[in-house]
């Protein structure tokens, strides 16, 4: 059967084709999810932790990075990396060398 | 994180000048150990500026003829046998008591600079090179180029480049060292194989050299180059090594 349907609400309903575009899945009440690929374009979670990057695959990098030894972790650093660009802008500015 | 304090202590206890502004400062080449610096051996032979060169990247640009000053960050003890032989070195308050033995036996004139606790002190990343950049400004560095930080071992198109981790990549322009947390990390078109250390020193400075391109300036290859021509990467593969400190995420009860 295919066809568009509006505001039309059933709690079992059996998709095994097709594309979900625009629409929250999951958005009130989380349940399980399998996936082969997945690709986010935004923030990624997991358990309560968000990643800042946009690629999902940097959390697997961040998570063994700190697990590796390295101490730090992707979303850590770019939160450095913000704090080593505004301490360059104050050292410039105070060197008169950028408008305040 | 006992042995950093201990290191900073002993590094205070010497009396070394701590590196500072100074307002005319000459253009600085900072230099790592990327298979692209050697395309630019001449470029930095005929360098009208400062160089710094990271670790081990000191004594290979001293076996040209090009005289550098040596910094570093690492706490490791292995850093003593990357120092010999410098008259120059710009070290982090941090580094083994080894190294600053082996300068001050050489008679070498040696500044230090803490690295920042809380917001005090060089900002830094997770690599030498990423401390460069406040370090650099803060000295009045203000024209700053970095050759050889490909923060990659080895390149090439995506459909022609599957896993390679069973192969041993030359991980610098002078030397090949066992890496065995590698990755593939996909972007600009081309793949990459590195590890997750210089993916994310990649992605430091990526993000410094695209917010500050008045002041720094980037002339390595590699996949600093392409991450800093694409905001857009993903990593494919990762090496077994690696994969064994990756957790299954709990499904929620």
């Amino acid at each position: 059967m295919a066809g568009n349907f509006v505001g039309v609400a059933t709690d079992e309903p059996d998709i095994n084709g097709g594309t979900i575009d625009n629409a929250v899945i999951g958005g009130t009440t989380a349940a399980a999810g399998t996936f082969t690929t997945l690709t986010a374009t935004g923030k990624f979670g997991a358990n309560g932790k968000t990643a800042v990057s946009a690629a999902a695959t940097v959390a697997i990098i961040s998570t063994v990075a700190q697990n590796s030894g390295f101490g730090f972790s992707t979303s850590a650093q770019l939160i450095a990396a913000q704090a080593a660009i505004n301490s360059i802008l104050a050292c410039l500015k105070n060197a008169g060398l950028m408008a305040e | 994180m006992d042995t950093m304090y201990r290191n900073v202590a002993l590094c205070k206890a010497r009396g070394l000048p701590v590196a500072g502004w100074q307002s005319d400062r000459p253009i600085l080449a900072v230099v790592g150990g990327g298979k692209s610096a050697a395309q630019n051996i001449e470029v930095l032979k005929n360098w009208k500026g400062d160089i710094w060169a990271c670790g081990s990247v000191y004594q290979w640009l001293e076996s040209l003829g090009i005289l550098s000053t040596v910094f570093c960050v690492d706490p490791q003890p292995c850093l003593a046998g990357m120092v010999k032989g410098a008259s120059k070195a710009l070290l982090a308050s941090n580094c083994d008591p080894s190294a600053f033995d082996v300068l001050k036996e050489a008679g070498a004139y040696v500044e230090t600079f803490d690295l920042a606790n809380e917001n005090v002190g060089v900002h830094h990343g997770p690599t030498t090179a990423s401390a460069a950049f406040d370090l650099s400004v803060k000295m009045g560095y203000l024209d700053v180029t970095f050759f050889g930080f490909d923060s990659s071992y080895d390149e090439g198109p995506v459909e022609e480049m599957p896993e390679r981790f069973n192969v041993s990549p030359r991980t610098h322009a002078f030397k090949t060292e066992p890496e065995p947390n590698m990755v593939r990390i996909v972007t600009n078109g081309k793949a990459f194989i590195t590890s997750a250390e210089f993916f994310m020193q990649a992605q430091w400075m990526a993000e410094l050299f695209k917010t500050l391109p008045s002041v720094f300036k980037n002339r390595s290859g590699g996949l600093l180059a392409a991450m800093i021509a694409d905001d857009d990467y993903d990593c494919t593969h990762i090496s077994t090594k690696l994969a064994e400190h990756v957790q299954p995420i709990q499904e929620a009860a």
